[in-house]
């Protein structure tokens, strides 16, 4: 019949039994350290990669140590120690243990007790004093083993509800250097792709590439005619006798990767540190953005997943932009001087003729009305909507009257239909340049620039220029001389004071009750017709 | 009709020499009367209350009757008649009109604070009130024109205002009803500096036992007011019972459309649908009567209750056009007048080739008619079914169907 070897603690109890227990806030017992005992190293490497996707192994690593221990009984186990006062920590480290089927203990220096469960909330202590505990563990390595040993050195043990483990340390491990070295695990790609992954394998924002070094300036060709935005740094790698060349690409295009990606000796890589990159369709066990201080110094790695190899990189990389690692052999030539005198002696100019044109219809923007259709035209002021005739502008030629539409230069209020569609008076004139207005059915010949039009002519503002005929020259019109239409229409108006009218009844009102004072002989002499 | 004597002496009454003459004259004359209390009452002024006047002080108003034929007295009261039709046809006022003036003034001097200091027995108070409700039933009207005649002085009594006195002394506050508080008052008391005025409205004030039993009879001589303010009506008030019955207006275009204008002005408008058609299905035997009341026989007659019906349409009509028809949840809680009011648009469909759809005329009535078939939908899901079945079974029968010799 086995015996209890451990009891739980009540609530509120300060005093243990075993050594370097103490209760935490919520009065749970806790030791200086905590041990979680491993009886594989994929168990330890399981644990160690969800504690870094939970939170930070920079926390934990300034006080981990990770030990082969040889049990008394046979066998052998992984031990972790680290520092851990605090019950929430505790807790972390138990429910990722036994995620990872494996054991935490808590105490401190070479005797470890079982952490808290369910069936013990505030943990556990020890039932009898760690001498009787120790020699019920030394009898049963007796008949066991026929060893009987007090605790060394570098033995620890561990005491569970109803046994006790005593283990021997042989040998440590350095985290970091176990950390460099485990192997990437294979992720699946999409079978269609990079480009069929919306983040792009994690490559969506930044890739870097390493080329081997003999593919290295066609690979920087291709991506230099791609136009791709990149900076690269050539890297000696392990024994090779050449540089390979590191390449970076910032958001580069999925369709390139997927290029990139099946070229021997060209390997694709994520940074998922800032000194830290994995191969595509690869993954690193341990989640590396949380554990910088796993890669020491300032030196950075490349895990490359298909040759099973980590490089380090001397220092951080110097990435030189792109357009300085390509070759080019193109040669400019200035332009000849003499050719130049082709434009200094006008034998290229040409005439911007007016002409009859067959385009598409443009919308009138103003009419040129005949001094004969004056009449006509100030009765049909009073059909033009209020929009259209608060915009349109009077300009007096001696051709006629001209009468520019909304859409002017520089200020799009031209809402709705302009005057010059509005009045089918005179000739209509369209603009085919900001401000240049042409008759109907014209055009400006050769077909030059719109915006160089009024540079030719020197138009500023709100200035106007009008071809009214081939055989004539523009008319400038300055903006000062453009009259509001409606103001030049109307004129002046007179106001004649209004005559008020007294109503001649009084407004009725509500009648107002006043009692007047009643005397005490006010119903005497009160006569009714009834007795 | 009593058609006015003839003023005697020869003097052409007009408002310049009355103006002059009844400014100091007594209230036992005609003229001093009209001016201190008939003119401000129908047009607004101050409304003299004093001594209460009997049949005999008619009888002596009656000697000097050409006050009664004063033009502003005619204008006035075409004016107020105005605001109620566009073509008010008003006979001169009589002797009739006159004893309802003067148990007007008589209602309110029972309402005077003085009484209580008037020596007198109890006895000449009852006889007062005999007379007052003998001047009332003189005054019953005979047609539609004295009907309205009767509803000016009594709509404008209904609305009569009052300015009360407040002193705020050291014993608490005292108010003086309609009076001036005397000047002891600011020689032993507080200053009369301190005095706060207030101006209620007379009908919503507390009034003695008596002044709500002549006021019934008031009411009861003007079917129009009680018509048009139907939550003032009498107790066991009909829309079809008097010797003008209410009915008689809603026959009218002209009354009818402003009785439903001036119904659908209220901001209570469900409930004073409901008194009426609550008071139209007790006068014709299909509700019960308050307190076992018999109700008084009336015209019955196709015509007025159906009269009385489209009137009570045309007020949802009225409401679906000013877009005010919203009808709240709580409905359960409503009466059973109020229900059968809401229940008249769905009755429509069968009074229809009695009373007519609404704006069948008019061309452009397709807005009009969606949105007047979602209200009664809407009314649909809100009354119960058993009440416009009821209502169909009874009161739509008694419209449709002429009943049997």
């Amino acid at each position: 019949m086995p015996r209890a070897l451990l009891e739980p603690v009540a609530a509120g109890q300060t005093r243990f039994r075993m050594q370097g227990l103490a209760p935490d806030a919520r009065g749970i017992a806790v030791g200086r350290e905590a041990l979680i005992v491993f009886e594989s190293i994929d168990r330890l490497v399981g644990f160690l990669g969800a504690f870094s996707s939970e939170a930070s192994l920079d926390d934990l690593l300034p006080s981990m140590t990770l030990e082969r221990a040889r049990r008394h009984a046979g066998g052998t186990a992984l031990l972790m120690r680290c520092e851990a006062s605090d019950g929430y920590a505790l807790d972390r480290l138990a429910r990722l243990a036994g995620a990872t089927r494996s054991q935490l203990y808590v105490g401190a220096g070479s005797v470890f007790v079982r952490g808290r469960d369910a069936r013990a909330p505030f943990g556990h202590d020890l039932a009898y004093s760690l001498a009787s505990v120790l020699a019920s563990a030394d009898s049963t390595n007796e008949d066991e083993t026929g060893v009987s040993s007090g605790l060394g050195a570098d033995e620890l043990l561990v005491v569970d509800h109803e046994f006790c483990s005593r283990l021997r340390v042989y040998d440590r491990i350095d985290p970091v250097d176990l950390i460099q070295r485990l192997a990437l695990r294979r992720v699946a790609l999409p079978l269609q792709g990079l480009a069929a992954d919306p983040e792009c394998g994690g490559l969506r924002d930044m890739a870097l590439v390493l080329v081997a070094p003999g593919v290295a300036d066609r690979v920087l060709a291709y991506l230099w005619r791609k136009e791709v935005s990149m900076a690269g740094v050539h890297v000696t790698l392990g024994d090779d006798r050449r540089a390979s060349l590191l390449l970076r690409l910032r958001q580069p295009p999925p369709r390139l990767l997927d290029v990139l990606m099946p070229i021997p000796g060209v390997e694709l890589l994520v940074p998922v540190s800032p000194r830290a990159a994995v191969e595509v369709g690869y993954e690193h066990p341990i989640h590396l953005a949380s554990a910088s201080t796993c890669l020491p110094g300032d030196e950075m790695y490349l895990f490359r997943g298909r040759v099973g190899r980590v490089e380090r990189i001397e220092g951080a990389p110097r990435f030189v932009e792109g357009r300085y690692l390509v070759a080019s052999e193109v040669r400019l030539r200035e332009v000849d001087p003499e050719a130049m005198t082709v434009l200094e002696t006008n034998r290229l100019h040409v005439d911007l003729r007016l002409r009859a044109s067959s385009s598409t219809a443009r919308e009138p923007r103003a009419t040129l009305v005949d001094w004969n259709a004056i009449e006509t035209l100030r009765r049909l002021v009073y059909l033009v909507p209020p929009s259209a005739l608060g915009a349109a502008r009077l300009v007096p030629l001696l051709e006629g009257l001209l009468v520019l539409g909304g859409a002017r230069i520089g200020r799009g209020d031209g809402r709705g239909l302009s005057v010059g569609t509005l009045i089918p008076l005179g000739q209509r004139l369209v603009e085919v340049a900001p401000g240049v207005l042409v008759p109907d059915g014209h055009e400006l010949w050769p077909r030059v620039r719109p915006q160089l039009i009024r540079e030719l002519l020197r138009l500023e503002g709100e200035d106007q220029a009008v071809f009214l005929a081939a055989d004539r020259q523009p008319i400038r019109i300055p903006a000062a001389k453009l009259l509001a239409l409606d103001a030049a229409v109307i004129g002046m108006l007179s106001t004649s004071e209004p005559t008020i009218v007294e109503p001649e009844l009084p407004a009725q009102t509500l009648g107002k009750l006043v009692n007047q004072r009643l005397g005490r002989f006010a119903l005497w002499g009160f006569r009714s017709q009834e007795p | 009709m009593t058609t006015p004597e003839q003023p005697r002496g020869g003097l052409v009454p007009t408002s310049r020499n009355l103006a002059l003459v009844t400014r100091k004259a007594g209230f036992g004359t005609a003229a001093g009367f009209i001016a201190r209390f008939v003119l401000p009452l129908l047009g607004g002024g101050v409304v003299e209350i004093a001594a209460p006047l009997s049949r005999f002080d008619r009888d002596a108003m009656l000697e000097d009757s050409g006050a009664l034929l004063l033009p502003d007295l005619l204008e006035l009261r075409t004016r107020v008649a105005h605001q109620l039709v566009a073509d008010p046809a008003l006979e001169h006022p009589d002797a009739n009109e006159l004893s309802l003036w003067i148990g007007l003034h008589d209602l309110l001097a029972f309402d005077h604070p003085d009484t209580d200091r008037v020596w007198t027995r109890a006895s000449t108070w009852t006889r007062v009130e005999s007379e007052t409700r003998g001047l009332f039933a003189q005054a019953s009207p005979s047609d539609l024109s004295d009907a309205l005649a009767r509803h000016l002085a009594v709509a404008a009594l209904l609305d009569l205002r009052r300015d009360d006195r407040i002193v705020t002394g050291p014993e608490g506050e005292q108010r003086w009803f309609g009076q001036e508080p005397p000047r002891r008052v600011g020689l032993f008391g507080p200053r009369l500096v301190e005095v706060r005025g207030e101006t209620v409205i007379w009908i919503d004030q507390p009034h003695r036992p008596v002044v709500a039993r002549l006021l019934d009879d008031a009411m009861a001589v003007s079917p129009l007011t009680s018509l048009l303010r139907p939550g003032r009506a009498p107790a066991g008030w009909s829309p079809l019972a008097g010797s003008v019955s209410p009915a008689q207006f809603l026959r009218e275009r002209s009354f009818a459309r402003a009785v439903c204008h001036a119904w659908a002005r209220e901001r209570e408008w469900l409930l004073t649908g409901g008194v009426i058609a609550g008071s139209l299905l007790r006068a014709i035997g299909l509700g019960e009567a308050p307190g076992g009341r018999p109700q008084p026989a009336g015209d019955d007659s196709p015509e007025a209750i159906g009269a009385v019906v489209g009137a009570l349409i045309h007020l949802h009509v009225l409401k679906v056009l000013e877009f005010d028809a919203r009808i709240g949840l709580g409905l359960a809680e409503r009466n059973w007048s109020v229900q059968a009011f809401l229940a008249m648009p769905l009755l429509l469909a069968r009074l229809e080739p009695v009373l007519g759809r609404p704006f069948s005329g008019q061309p452009d009535n397709e807005s009009f008619a969606r949105r007047w078939d979602e209200y009664c939908e809407h009314l649909g899901g809100l009354v119960p079914r058993p009440v416009v079945d009821n209502l169909l079974a009874t009161l739509v029968r008694r419209v449709v169907e002429p009943p049997s010799p």
